[in-house]
C-alpha cells in the first residue's frame, strides 16, 4: 500500500475526531476550520474534504449548523455540537486514548522480544 | 462578482441537483461565503478555487461521502451483496416464480370453477363434474361442488399471493439492509 493511501485511511477518522474537538470549544465556520487545521501539517485539510465531512456530520446529528452575519464578511454558517455529537466526542476521546495505548504496548513489546 | 467564481458556483450547483432544494442552496451559499471569507483574508480567487477543487468533484463528494467514508469496507460490503444474491437472491429464483404462479394460477382456477359451477347448474351439459370414475356430480348440486372445489383452490391462491408479498417484503428489507450505505 502506497504511504499516501495508508496516511488519507488513518486520517479521515483522526480529522472527524479534531473537527469534532475544535468545534466542541465553540462554535465554528467552515473557512475557519480549514485556516486552524492548517497550523498542523500532518491534520490540513482541503475545503473539498472539508465541507462534506461536515454534511455528513450534520446529517447524523452530530453537529448543528447556523447562518449568522458577520460584520467583517459575509454571511457565515456556524457548526456546533449537539448533545449526541457531545457524547461521541467522549466515547471517541476514550476510544482514541486506548487505540493509542495499545499502539504504544505494540510498540514496546516488539522491542522487548528484539533484545 | 467574477464571472469565475460565478461559473464554479453554477457547475457545483447544478451538480448537486440530486440533492433536496434547500440543501442544494445551503451548500452552495456556503461555498460562496468560503470563497468571500477568503479573498477578505487576501487570498486569490484562483487560489481559493483551485483548493476547492473541481467543482464536479465537490459535488460528487457532498452527495456520496457517505459511501466514501467506508470505501475502506468495501472487500466486505462486496462480500456481503454476494451472500446475500447467493443465498435469498438464489432462494428467491425459485421461490418467487412458483409462489406468483399458484397465486395467480390458482386465482384465476378457482374463478372458472365458480363460472363453471353456475353453468352447469343451468343446464350447460358439456361441463364435466365427476367425484369420481362413473359417478358425476347431480346437475343440482353443480354450484356446491364448485364452491367446495373452488373455495378450496381459491384459499391455496389467497395464502400464496399472501405469503408472496411477505416474502417480497422480507427480500427487499435484506436488500436493503445488505447495501453498504445502510450498515
Amino acid at each position: 500500500m502506497a504511504i499516501y493511501e495508508w496516511t488519507s485511511q488513518v486520517r479521515r477518522g483522526i480529522l472527524e475526531y479534531c473537527i469534532l474537538l475544535l468545534i466542541s470549544k465553540q462554535p465554528r465556520y467552515g473557512y475557519e476550520l480549514v485556516t486552524l487545521l492548517d497550523k498542523w501539517e500532518p491534520l490540513a485539510i482541503t475545503e473539498g474534504t472539508l465541507y462534506p465531512l461536515l454534511r455528513r456530520l450534520l446529517k447524523e446529528n452530530y453537529i448543528e449548523s447556523y447562518w449568522q452575519e458577520s460584520e467583517s464578511g459575509p454571511p457565515r454558517k456556524y457548526y456546533s455540537l449537539t448533545v449526541a455529537g457531545q457524547l461521541f466526542l467522549e466515547t471517541i476521546s476514550v476510544e482514541w486514548k486506548n487505540l493509542a495505548q495499545a499502539v504504544d504496548d505494540i510498540q514496546t513489546y516488539r522491542e522487548e522480544e528484539r533484545t | 462578482m467574477s464571472s469565475k467564481r460565478q461559473n464554479y458556483l453554477n457547475t457545483l450547483s447544478d451538480h448537486l441537483r440530486k440533492l433536496p432544494e434547500e440543501e442544494r442552496l445551503d451548500a452552495v451559499r456556503e461555498i460562496e461565503s468560503h470563497i468571500e471569507e477568503g479573498i477578505r483574508n487576501g487570498q486569490s480567487e484562483v487560489v481559493l478555487l483551485e483548493k476547492l477543487g473541481d467543482p464536479r468533484q465537490l459535488a460528487r463528494a457532498f452527495r456520496s461521502e457517505h459511501m466514501a467514508h467506508r470505501s475502506n469496507r468495501s472487500a466486505f460490503d462486496l462480500l456481503a451483496m454476494v451472500g446475500f444474491y447467493c443465498t435469498t437472491g438464489l432462494a428467491s429464483i425459485i421461490v418467487v416464480p412458483i409462489l406468483a404462479t399458484i397465486a395467480y394460477g390458482f386465482g384465476f382456477s378457482a374463478i372458472l370453477i365458480f363460472l363453471a359451477g353456475i353453468l352447469r347448474t343451468f343446464g350447460v351439459s358439456w361441463i364435466q363434474m365427476d367425484l369420481g370414475p362413473g359417478y358425476s356430480v347431480p346437475t343440482e348440486w353443480s354450484m356446491v361442488y364448485a364452491l367446495i372445489i373452488g373455495g378450496m383452490i381459491g384459499a391455496i391462491a389467497y395464502y400464496s399471493r399472501k405469503y408472496l408479498r411477505i416474502y417480497l417484503k422480507f427480500l427487499s428489507d435484506r436488500y436493503r439492509s445488505a447495501l453498504p450505505a445502510n450498515r
